[in-house]
């Protein structure tokens, strides 16, 4: 019996040998088996795919990132003079090596424990986990897979999230938006304290109908929010709101029926919102006055806000009007042009702008404590808003014939600067700047744009830097019967034409 | 005892199918190869094709090849870029975000221009060490429009922004 029982064990321990030789080699037969639970190797989408590996690269990077700070908080310094100080240390130690002190010497010496904390952070620190400081983005609780996703680490699922990556447009093009892309905010002018105190900055709502000095009895009712998002008041049809600032980054709000000026006691703290209250933002503009504004281009499409900019003891505070919109309304509104000349001209500069706007939602942070994101002056694009886009309707035209285009080189939003004139050349943005960053801005010869009389100083002191593409240059080409992707290509090298939204 | 016999049938069964899925996959593999040989030949034959042509279908295979991965390299780092940098957005609820990491909260606020800066100054900025050397040659930088200073910045973050900001110093000051 005894040996009966060990046969079978023999036998049993046989068949379970044959059954790892033939079953585990391959991976096969397993992997087939996890297909029919869409685990792995199966009929997925690339879609499904890339859903996947998205999730296994965003928690692989987390775990990174955790990596790295850990390793950080044990072997970094507390101060950037704690780190140098033990720097000379390990200096002084490793040359006291290389002259031949030795070992029992060296660790007498006081530096001995600096020098051993900066080899750690050299070692166990800078070197293996340093690099992981870029996904600090990914440490999210969002992100944490706790690892779940990492079969997924493998080529197909890699080569499947690329391929979808493609199809929805290898670009930085990704802030959304609907069919008038995405938001921006324009800084339209900013008022001192007391400015504002003395002289109330004064707001109300119109139906584009009423474009033609309607009176306060065409007023549309419109909310005031807080820089929350909760709503403070609502202004009745036929008011106007109005704001003083009292003092400490806060605002009151007062309502005009007309004749009166009602006083309130709502005071709001730093923004103050102005928002129509159909949701169809396309349906209003707000009609803004304050005594400090001299402008006659007083007219906003969608929202506007207020915003108390105060950089800590610079004295600059300041509150500002800001214009917030879609992108192409921002186009729209354009005083750059007057829409004049040929249309391809015209849907030429309306490319341009609206990618220097895009570049700007992307990448600007100069306003950011202003709390916008481009000016209205020259020194950005002149914005002028809604009396110019209904004065000027050529712009709005040649804008809505290229909705959502903007530039882009290698996937990069191709910052598009231009100037009015050149001397016959228009030159590279390194040569003019010395910057590589920006490869499509090339010379290119412009005899077509070349200023009939003036000195390349003179243009360079009226301002023309002649980097990107040359205004007249353009002109002429569209009047010669170039389409607007044949010019902006000439002047912008190695670039496309790409539809955001 | 019996109930051992039929655990060792049914082991053994799996064995022997296992062995089958095996085998057939390896024909399967060689099927493969082999009718591709077979066209292979049979295009050559059919379109006359020369060496010459091979290297150059060869070439331009390799470069089509090349190109694509450079566009997957330019994917990756676009993608990576979005992800690991302080960016425009990041201002827009004033680096929320970040405030539970102090470098990263610090680096964020000095992008947006949050940070109090009143005892920041310092001429040299190589006396300086991480994040206050970065913030320093950033100032400096924006201060003189050069963006050859950007490129002394450690942190990919403040020096991606330090050369935005240059860019955008110099074509406001044109207008």
């Amino acid at each position: 019996m005894k040996n009966k029982g060990k046969k079978i064990l023999a036998v049993f321990l046989g068949l379970a040998m044959l059954s790892t030789v033939f079953v585990v080699p391959g991976g096969y037969f397993v992997k087939n088996v996890d297909a029919a639970t869409g685990d792995a190797e199966s009929g997925d989408s690339d879609f499904e795919k890339y859903l996947k590996y998205d999730k296994f690269k965003k928690d692989d990077r987390r775990s990174k990132y955790r990596k790295y700070k850990k390793a950080k908080d044990k072997y970094g310094f507390d101060s950037s003079a704690d780190k140098f100080a033990a720097k000379l240390c390990y200096y002084k130690i490793k040359e006291m090596k290389k002259i031949g002190v030795p070992s029992a010497v060296r660790k007498l010496d006081s530096c001995y424990e600096d020098y051993k904390d900066y080899k750690n952070y050299k070692k166990k620190y800078r070197r293996p986990y340093k690099k992981y400081k870029k996904y600090k983005k990914y440490n999210k609780e969002e992100y944490d897979q706790d690892g779940r996703y990492d079969r997924y680490d493998e080529p197909s699922y890699e080569a499947a999230y690329k391929r979808y990556r493609r199809t929805q447009g290898n670009n930085q093009a990704t802030l959304g938006g609907g069919s008038l892309g995405p938001s921006i905010s324009v800084g339209l002018h900013a008022m001192i304290d007391e400015q504002i105190e003395d002289d109330s900055f004064r707001i109300r709502a119109f139906d584009p109908d009423n474009d033609d000095n309607p009176d306060n009895d065409d007023a549309l009712p419109f909310d005031i929010k807080d820089r929350n998002g909760d709503l403070v008041a609502s202004v009745a049809e036929g008011e106007q709101a109005r704001v003083k600032y009292i003092s400490n980054n806060e605002f009151v709000l007062y309502h005009f029926d007309g004749t009166t000026e009602h006083n309130s006691t709502t005071t709001v703290s730093r923004q103050i919102n102005f928002e129509p209250q159909s949701a169809d933002e396309d349906d209003i503009w707000f009609e803004i006055y304050h005594s400090s504004y001299g402008s006659s281009y007083d007219k906003f499409r969608d929202k506007v806000r207020l915003n108390y900019y105060d950089p800590s003891g610079s004295g600059n505070d300041r509150t500002w009007i800001i214009n917030i919109l879609p992108l192409e309304h921002y186009v729209w509104g354009m005083g750059e042009i007057t829409g004049t000349g040929d249309m391809d001209y015209n849907r030429t500069m309306t490319i341009s702008y609206r990618t220097y706007g895009y570049w700007k939602m992307k990448y600007s942070t100069a306003y950011a404590a202003h709390g916008f994101k481009v000016n209205a002056t020259p020194g950005n694009q002149i914005y002028r808003g809604y009396v110019w886009e209904t004065t000027y309707d050529r712009i709005r035209l040649a804008a809505e014939d290229t909705r959502g285009k903007i530039v882009i080189y290698d996937g990069r939003i191709a910052i598009t600067p231009y100037s009015s004139w050149t001397d016959g050349r228009t030159r590279s943005f390194e040569d003019r700047w010395g910057s590589t960053n920006y490869p499509w801005c090339q010379s290119v010869s412009d005899p077509w744009g070349e200023h009939p009389t003036k000195s390349t100083r003179q243009l360079v002191s009226d301002g023309n830097h002649m980097v990107g593409l040359s205004a007249h240059g353009a002109l002429d080409r569209a009047d010669a019967g170039w389409s607007y992707t044949r010019i902006l290509e000439y002047y912008y090298d190695g670039i496309d034409i790409y539809t955001a939204y | 005892m019996k109930r051992f016999f039929i655990v060792i049938v049914i082991l053994a069964t799996v064995s022997v199918a296992a062995y089958y899925v095996w085998q057939g996959r390896e024909e399967f593999l060689f099927q493969g190869e082999e009718s591709y040989e077979v066209n292979e030949e049979f295009d050559e034959e059919e379109n006359g094709l020369d060496n010459l042509d091979d290297e150059e279908e060869e070439y331009k295979l390799k470069t089509e090849e090349e190109k694509k991965e450079e566009e997957e390299r330019k994917l990756d780092d676009l993608d990576e870029e979005e992800m690991s940098l302080i960016l425009a957005s990041d201002c827009d609820n004033e680096c929320e975000d970040w405030e539970d990491d102090k470098e990263e909260f610090e680096i964020c606020q000095e992008i947006c221009g949050l940070r109090d800066d009143s005892d920041d100054s310092n001429d040299d900025c190589d006396d300086l060490e991480d994040i206050e050397a970065d913030i320093c040659y950033r100032r400096k930088a924006i201060d003189e429009k050069d963006f050859s200073i950007c490129k002394k910045i450690d942190d990919d973050s403040l020096r991606k922004n330090c050369e935005n900001r240059v860019t955008e110093e110099i074509l406001d000051d044109q207008n």
